[in-house]
């Protein structure tokens, strides 16, 4: 499994290509959400190194 | 026999009725009079349903009559999430966006309660469709926390943890993707249950996350969650042996609880020292024992949470963005966030994650720890998305599948319930309601106190 780091596009983008339009105000809100968020997304490579992917026999 | 009969423990009234002192008419007829009185003042129903409850009550009684009984809940008033299907009835989530649904026909759960008998008496009030927040936007606020209406009831079976609290009904259903029974539960001082994952089916239940969601009872005992199991599975027994000893029984206490021992009440803490005295007393072999990081888990259980609430409405968001709670949509929007690789990771970590729990529970019998840091936090802290699920020591066993409970264990200094949380194998259930048992023998939580509104 490749740990590259991920190039993030806006979160609005994937709206847009699920035809989803949120008002602005909505939209800013999320987006302020979204920091924290993905720094939890950005850890993951780090927990995969940390557990063992071994399946005991 | 009138006056006291909604009071009576599952085990109570199923012998009640089998001796003909009571019938299940009158049972229900007593419940639904109960919730006209005092749900007004908790709101823990969004529907009360008295002529389906009448009518299963005079077909459980006409079958007793005939000799035909259905197991342990025969006859027993029970309430539904209102994220469960219900043949005829809508299965609203508490959102506008439901508000012309009729459910077709019944899920899973629905169909083995009233194949065994059960009575129906409503649908219990939840987030919109089982998120979080304030609630200002949903049709139906949050409900009263019967020990105090300052705070918070627990969520996301907010409704089932009021009403099994106040002694609306015995037994409630609900589901939980990251603790949405057992923290309920907890900050309501009663029991709840996440069986192991796929142990019940989720057919006909609206998914919030649909790996991580599980479905099972609460109930105020260790004894009726037990006996509700029983039927909700159909073909094992859970109820008999709870009171055997321990010996030989291993219970493992995760060393400094997930990084989170820091911020524990330390009455809770003085609760876990007494039950495993009172474990040791009844010959379980205690030891501790180490768990990979809770912000292992918490990284992969948010992430697919949010991945696969998004992925379930993004179709609802583009057509009816506008029926949604503000922030429920904030909530559920953030899922877009997540791409491909990040959800594969996330699936991944929580393979090495299952695999790591397997191997350790292979040496131990059942995990004790807590089931939250303290008692129910106030009304207004509600909303921070970001700050509940660094603080839920049930987010874990979503994540991994493990069957786990919540037993009301002490009172805080404000006189509110803390929980301890135990945790089994994978269909490891009898033996972890066996030890649950005896938390709550060592516990006696229902000798410290009673809810205000139980005495309304």
């Amino acid at each position: 499994m490749s740990f590259s780091p991920i190039d993030r596009a806006p979160i609005a983008e994937q709206w847009t290509r699920d035809g989803i339009q949120p008002p602005a105000e909505l939209a800013d809100r999320v987006e302020r959400l979204k920091s924290p968020f993905v720094a939890q997304l950005d850890s993951l490579p780090v927990w995969l190194r940390c557990v063992s992917p071994r399946v005991p026999q | 026999m009138r006056g006291d009969l909604a009071d009576l423990s599952i085990g109570e009234a199923g012998r009640a009725l089998r001796s003909g002192t009571i019938t299940a008419r009158a049972l229900a007829e007593e419940t639904l009079d109960r919730i006209a009185s005092r749900d007004a003042a908790l709101g823990a129903f969004i529907a009360v349903t008295p002529d389906l409850a009448l009518a299963e009550a005079d077909a459980a009684d006409a079958a007793l009559a005939r000799g035909f009984d259905f197991g342990p809940l025969h006859g027993i008033p029970y309430a539904l999430k209102d994220n469960i299907d219900v043949a005829g009835l809508r299965t609203g989530c508490n959102s506008q966006v439901r508000n012309e649904h009729r459910a077709r026909s019944d899920s899973a759960v629905r169909s083995k309660l009233r194949d065994a008998g059960a009575t129906l008496v409503g649908k219990l009030t939840l987030p919109e469709f089982a998120t979080g927040g304030r609630g200002d936007a949903w049709p139906t606020p949050w409900p009263r926390n019967p020990w105090d209406s300052t705070r918070q009831p627990g969520g996301s079976s907010s409704g089932a943890g009021v009403a099994v609290a106040a002694g609306l009904v015995r037994l409630a259903v609900g589901t939980d993707t990251g603790g949405s029974l057992r923290q309920p539960a907890a900050y309501c001082g009663v029991v709840g249950l996440k069986p192991t994952h796929e142990r019940i089916s989720l057919q006909g239940i609206v998914p919030l996350s649909e790996t991580l969601d599980h479905c099972g009872p609460m109930t105020p005992t260790v004894e009726e969650a037990a006996l509700a199991l029983e039927t909700l599975v159909g073909d094992e027994r859970f109820g008999d042996g709870l009171d055997e000893g321990l010996r030989g029984v291993r219970v493992g206490v995760p060393a400094g609880h997930f990084g989170l021992a820091l911020g524990i009440d330390p009455l809770l803490t003085g609760a876990l020292d007494r039950v495993c005295a009172g474990l040791d007393a009844a010959g379980a072999s205690l030891r501790s024992v180490t768990l990979p990081p809770y912000d292992g888990f918490r990284a992969a259980g948010m992430t697919i949470m949010l991945a696969e609430a998004y992925r379930q409405h993004r179709r609802e968001l583009a057509e009816r963005l506008h029926l949604y709670a503000p922030e429920t949509a904030e909530r559920i929007l953030l899922g877009a966030a997540v791409t491909e690789t990040d959800l594969a990771r996330a699936y991944e970590l929580r393979r090495r994650l299952v695999t790591a729990m397997d191997t350790l529970m292979e040496e131990w019998d059942v995990l004790l720890t807590v089931c939250g840091l303290g008692g129910a936090p106030p009304l207004t802290s509600l909303g921070d998305l970001h700050a509940t699920p660094q603080t839920m020591p049930t987010l874990p066993f979503n994540v991994t599948g493990h069957p786990a409970v919540s037993v009301p264990a002490a009172l805080d200094a404000d006189g509110l319930p803390l929980a301890l949380q135990l945790v089994g194998p994978r269909f490891g259930e009898k033996v972890l309601l066996r030890v649950a048992w005896h938390v709550q023998e060592a516990c006696r939580f229902a000798d410290l106190s009673q809810p205000r509104h139980r005495h309304l």
